[in-house]
């Protein structure tokens, strides 16, 4: 029996509930490994929420954006998890950039998601570019300390997910044999033997029309911005900033998935995908990267390892 | 009246004698004033390095030699990876730092690419922006 098989067939069990200002669905198989894998899940996300988000007074990101240009002692964690977006800048020579914090709030961004009036006749602010490479200034000590460049400030909605999923499905295969997926708001990350299937869709309020594929390791993300959207002295905005001019992306693409051999760095590739627009199918084909794309009238184009979807039976 | 001989030579006389006291006492009084002014400026430096040596005295009682500051002994990292599952798995981390650690490449796995699936036997994880 195929490893594929085998996840399929074991019973599996599945629990949902809300994290980081999104959905959380989190799957085992075993189901038994469930309860166990979800105490991990929850402790694991809470301490993220607790030290990353942009939105609560008390975590150690807002202090070190506060304190921009001097040294901030913080949780390893958000030390682990800036390394990560920096990463990602790397991997995109800045086009997923974690240093957008001051452009999100001029936008409007600047509370959870579903405190945003979704109809704001507030007036719109100048946008606020990033300092091009300021990323490269973002100070780091492994054992607790971070120094957000002068000037600038963190945020790390474009990557803070997708790690969180890497490191709780890594937690969980480090307690246990079984095979695991969890999805942090579309941000995929799945262990163990078999992999997972998965369904894509653009936004979670419309399951019609998703398209099944499954994953056999790794992640999977999708980033769009038919969704986190609100509009602002009548301009409708979203939360995927273009890192070049401070306002939120408008290119060909509203909607990219794709895979990799993390859920990070799925995500980086989804991400960099809408901000690249016109050059994105090359920049993913160059990588070899797998990916499902929909531009904004609803077509849908596939990258060359993107399969063609299969009919129901 | 034409004057005598005598006469004119004894205003010479009166003139030159008379040039010599002004000149020799021009002569006096210069040399007492540089003396004075040496003598001033000398008691001014005297003073000059009273009060500096009185501020030196001053300083030195005000502020007591303080202990040495500790260097930052942390290791600043200007560029460094970190592999994002390592933080549960206990993984590579590599990256250059201002210790001199060597830089190490990490290949990434190859993105996997998704199988398409018609009816899937589990309920599939769903991949949608919210």
């Amino acid at each position: 029996m195929s490893t594929l098989k085998a996840a399929a067939t074991m019973a599996s069990g599945t629990a949902t509930w809300r994290a980081l200002g999104t959905y959380v669905h989190l799957s085992t198989s075993p189901a038994a490994a469930l309860e166990p894998a979800r105490r991990i899940a929850t402790r694991l996300l809470e301490d993220v929420d607790r030290t990353c988000s942009r939105f609560r007074t008390d975590s150690d990101l807002v202090r070190a954006n506060s304190a921009a240009g001097s040294w901030t002692n913080v949780d390893p964690l958000l030390v682990k998890a800036v390394g990560a977006a920096v990463e990602a800048a790397a991997q995109t020579d800045g086009l997923v950039d974690p240093t957008l914090g001051h452009a999100l709030v001029a936008v409007g961004y600047d509370r959870d998601i579903s405190l945003i009036l979704a109809d704001s006749t507030d007036p719109g602010a100048v946008p606020v570019p990033a300092r091009a490479g300021a990323w490269r200034d973002i100070q780091r000590d492994p054992s607790g300390a971070i120094m957000v460049p002068r000037g600038s400030a963190l945020d790390l909605g474009a990557t803070g997910k997708a790690w969180a999923a890497d490191l709780v499905v890594s937690a969980i295969a480090a307690e246990s044999d079984c095979t695991v997926v969890l999805s942090l708001g579309g941000d995929i990350a799945v262990t163990g033997p078999g992999g997972w299937p998965v369904a894509i869709t653009e936004t979670i309020d419309d399951p019609a029309g998703a398209e099944v594929v499954h994953l056999p390791y790794g992640g999977l993300a999708t980033s769009s911005t038919a969704a986190r959207r609100w509009t602002r002295d009548g301009v409708i905005r979203h939360h995927l900033i273009d890192p070049r001019t401070g306002e939120p992306t408008s290119g060909r693409w509203r909607t990219a998935t794709a895979t990799g051999d993390t859920c990070l760095a799925a995500n980086t590739a989804s991400t960099a995908a809408i901000v690249l627009g016109d050059r994105a199918v090359g920049w993913l084909t160059d990588r070899d990267i797998p990916a499902r794309l929909v531009n904004t009238c609803g077509r849908v184009v596939r990258t060359q390892r993107w399969p063609e979807p299969r009919a129901n039976p | 009246m034409p004057r005598s001989t005598t006469s004119r030579d004894v205003t010479l006389n009166c003139l030159s004698v008379l040039t010599g006291g002004l000149t020799a006492a021009a002569l006096v009084g210069t040399g007492l004033m540089t003396g004075l002014a040496a003598d001033s400026t000398a008691h001014k430096a005297d003073l000059k390095a009273q009060s500096l040596a009185a501020a030196a005295s001053a300083r030195t009682l005000a502020m007591p030699a303080r202990a040495p500051i500790p260097r930052p002994t942390r290791t600043v990292t200007t560029i460094r990876v970190v592999q994002a599952a390592s933080g549960a798995t206990g993984g590579t981390t590599s990256g250059a730092g201002s210790a001199g650690t060597p830089s190490r490449a990490l290949a990434p796995a190859p993105a996997p690419a998704p199988v398409p699936v018609a009816a899937p036997a589990a309920p599939p994880a769903p991949s949608a922006a919210s």
